[in-house]
């Protein structure tokens, strides 16, 4: 009889630590964002803000990018990963990378404009013809950042 | 007698399979209403279009209107309307359309620097020639058609940038 509790317990035991040493599952989120249950919500949030930094960089944003941002930070508030501490103190982060990408991008195609017109008055046509081609690159580079603005205060209002 | 039934089997067969390879009688062959008023701007609305996809294309359409010319009351009223019967026919994504609202903003504001900065350019070059006097003559009308040029297409470009913000609030 004992010696059948004692293998009845050590069935138990051997069962219950294997099924704690297993990983724990993981939720998975848009964008492929995975939440680690064990993981504090002050750093959950901040890994979803390097997802919006990303998606927003991205020069080849895909439709519906934009809405999965935002369900990502839905579900972080449902699961009560969601700091708004942190997120507040990213967010500023966040808007001050964007704002001086974009003026990065401003005063390059400053430069370069005043390079092109200098260029067309002077009627250099070489000169105008590559000023004109890396306006473009920097034109290109301006659109992106501020559709990163746009796409920063709409994501501001709404989550 | 088992001869009459197979004969009679294989001729019941033969009937069945040959009213299923029939061709079934089509529906209606046009669907209903469906293009029964033509939409704003010739937009046409497919039924197999999905609503991301109908939205993202009325937003294209939105985006050409705005950047090559400069819309009228009319034309605003008739994007507005546009707008309106994707959103009764279901044919509307609020999430598609805020996606490219803010990918047309981008672009417009981007525009609209564009052509600030040039026209800012071109205005300082104009300035200094005009104030060189003699010997700059040709230099000065040179940036004077390109001043001229580019306040026309910044003008046009700011118009944009705030009929764009009208429509972002009424759609």
């Amino acid at each position: 009889m004992l010696k059948k509790i004692l293998a009845l317990t050590f069935i138990s035991c051997s069962f219950i630590a294997l099924q704690a040493s297993e990983p724990k599952p993981t939720e998975s989120l848009p964008l492929n964002f995975t939440i680690n249950p064990d993981e504090p919500a002050s750093s959950t949030t901040a890994r979803a803000l390097t997802m919006v930094v990303v998606v927003l960089d991205n020069y080849h944003q895909k439709a519906g990018d934009l809405a999965q941002l935002k369900a990502l930070f839905r579900n972080l508030h449902s699961a009560g990963k969601f700091d708004r501490e942190t997120f507040n103190e990213e967010w500023h982060h966040i808007k001050g990378l964007v704002e001086a990408k974009r003026q990065t991008a401003l005063i390059g195609l400053k430069a370069t404009i005043q390079e092109k017109v200098r260029a067309e008055i002077e009627n250099n046509s070489s000169k105008a013809k590559a000023a004109l081609q890396l306006e473009y690159g920097y034109y290109e580079a301006l659109r992106v950042r501020e559709t990163a603005v746009a796409q920063l205060e709409y994501l501001e209002k709404v989550l | 007698m088992l001869k009459k039934i197979i004969v009679t089997s294989l001729i019941a067969i033969s009937v069945i399979s040959l009213q299923a390879s029939e061709l079934k009688p089509t529906q209606s062959p046009a669907q209903p209403t469906q293009s029964a008023d033509p939409l704003p701007f010739n937009f046409a609305i497919s039924s197999t279009e999905t609503a991301p996809q109908a939205t993202a294309r009325a937003m294209q359409l939105l985006c050409c209107e705005l950047r090559n010319k400069v819309c009228t009351n009319s034309d605003l009223n008739q994007l507005q309307l546009l707008f309106s019967i994707l959103n009764k026919r279901e044919k509307y994504d609020r999430a598609t359309f805020n996606q490219c609202l803010c990918t047309v903003k981008g672009m417009l504001a981007a525009e609209r620097r564009c052509y600030e900065l040039s026209l800012k350019a071109a205005t300082r070059v104009f300035v200094k020639a005009s104030a060189n006097g003699k010997g700059s003559e040709m230099k000065r009308d040179a940036a004077c058609a390109l001043t001229d040029a580019s306040f026309v297409r910044f003008k046009n470009s700011c118009i944009a940038v705030e009929q764009l913000e009208y429509l972002a609030k009424v759609l």
